[in-house]
């Protein structure tokens, strides 16, 4: 791809091996966030495009912390505003193709935890998602959030309420362990 | 209160959080990201950047709390504009039943074969996906794949991109699953619904791409109708 060449002056090299190295953990966190692995996409792209035009000034211990938040807020933000919306689906379509069951069983899984989490409110999910997927402790999520570990706590728990009644979430639970799980 | 190793905290958890963390793994690496598309990435970065030294438009609080940098909301130039619908229609209304008309289809195109949906603004389809450019960057194609397996063409979907330059909006995306032959798409904006345009290649693919050019903010939800005027697919 053309586009994908750094051979096009890296004016600031330390960013192009920060993006290239950062790039798949965004995209999935932002796919977590959005539930549109596009919108993902196109998330972490702008969300780079930002942390590149303030990259000379961004002390290099806060980077990670910067370009997170900026991510969150990014996505907060394009929620609020309603320039783009998340999910593909908004409900379990019926499936249709069987050739694969492993395949479609990990599209059905992922579907559902996908409208599971389309139900939460966006500060719900981006606790659910920074503390169980980011493994970021509620002190640095309300840091992330600008707000305090309190109210962390009560996105977290509203949050597990929410997912626990899902019907879509529980029923993704009970059958069979979904592939792809890290250790 | 404090909470200084999230390892402690697992510790804590319930065993429900336990499968939490498995689900969203499994939906994290259900997909494969693309490589970062690094030269895009920097030229938007410095467009931003010149836009913040030149301040145009008052439009700084903007720059700061737009979702999305691509989309500016500049008044309306001399630009191309899409057929827009009165601003009082509401969104997808239902094609006419009329025998005597036929309902539209999507323009068919060779792999490679560039629309121009606006200057600058340039579509292809290949058979792995769609490919465009933009004004702002127009040496630069950016791609969305239809065949990386990130998105599930047995089903109804349909997605969303949002660009803007020069007091335009870009707004275009991927359909694909539904049944039927695709017809019409439509997507609402701050005037009211828009409709679009749609491309497909020929041998009825499966997937095709729709675009609409606006000069006001776009939004979800966007609507795939086929020729019988039934959802062929939605963004919601």
């Amino acid at each position: 791809m053309p586009h994908e060449t750094s051979a096009a002056m890296p004016e600031h090299p330390d960013f192009a091996a920060y993006a290239g190295a950062a790039w798949a953990r965004l995209v999935r966190t932002a796919l977590l966030l959005t539930g549109d692995f596009h919108e993902a996409e196109d998330l972490v792209q702008t969300t780079l495009a930002k942390v590149y035009a303030r990259w000379g000034r961004l002390p290099p211990d806060d980077v990670d912390f910067y370009v997170r938040r900026s991510l969150v807020n990014n996505n907060i933000s394009r929620t609020r505003r309603r320039r783009v919306t998340h999910l593909l689906m908004p409900f379990l379509p019926e499936r249709v193709h069987q050739s694969d069951q492993g395949h479609a069983e990990s599209v059905e899984s992922r579907a559902a935890i996908t409208e599971a989490l389309g139900s939460l409110s966006t500060r719900q999910r981006t606790v659910l998602v920074l503390r169980y997927w980011e493994d970021l402790p509620e002190t640095a999520i309300a840091e992330v959030l600008n707000c305090s570990p309190g109210t962390v706590k009560t996105h977290a728990r509203r949050g597990l309420e929410a997912l626990r009644s899902h019907p879509a979430f529980a029923a993704a639970e009970r059958p069979h362990p979904l592939p792809g799980a890290r250790p | 209160m404090n909470h200084l190793d999230p390892g402690a905290e697992r510790d804590a958890e319930p065993a429900e959080t336990g499968r939490l963390r498995e689900a969203l793994a499994a939906a994290a690496y259900d997909v494969t990201p693309s490589r970062v598309p690094l030269a895009a990435v920097e030229r938007r970065g410095r467009m931003i950047r010149r836009r913040r030294r030149t301040t145009v438009l008052g439009a700084g609080c903007a720059v700061l709390l737009a979702p999305l940098a691509f989309v500016t909301l500049h008044g309306p130039d001399d630009g191309d504009r899409v057929t827009r619908p009165a601003a009082t229609v509401s969104a997808s209304p239902a094609p006419s039943a009329s025998p005597t008309v036929s309902a539209p289809t999507p323009r068919i195109v060779e792999p490679g074969e560039r629309v121009t949906a606006a200057p600058g603004f340039v579509l292809w389809l290949t058979e792995e996906g769609k490919h465009w450019t933009t004004p702002d960057v127009p040496e630069e194609d950016q791609f969305r794949s239809v065949v990386d397996g990130n998105i599930d063409r047995t089903r109804p979907g349909v997605s969303l991109q949002i660009e803007g330059t020069d007091g335009r909006v870009l707004a275009s995306g991927v359909y694909y699953g539904g049944e039927g032959t695709a017809s019409v798409v439509e997507v609402a904006s701050e005037d009211g619904p828009v409709r679009g345009k749609l491309l497909e290649l020929p041998g009825r693919p499966g997937w095709g791409v729709w675009y609409a050019v606006t000069h006001s903010g776009v939004e979800a939800p966007v609507t795939v109708r086929d020729t019988e005027g039934r959802v062929y697919a939605t963004l919601p």
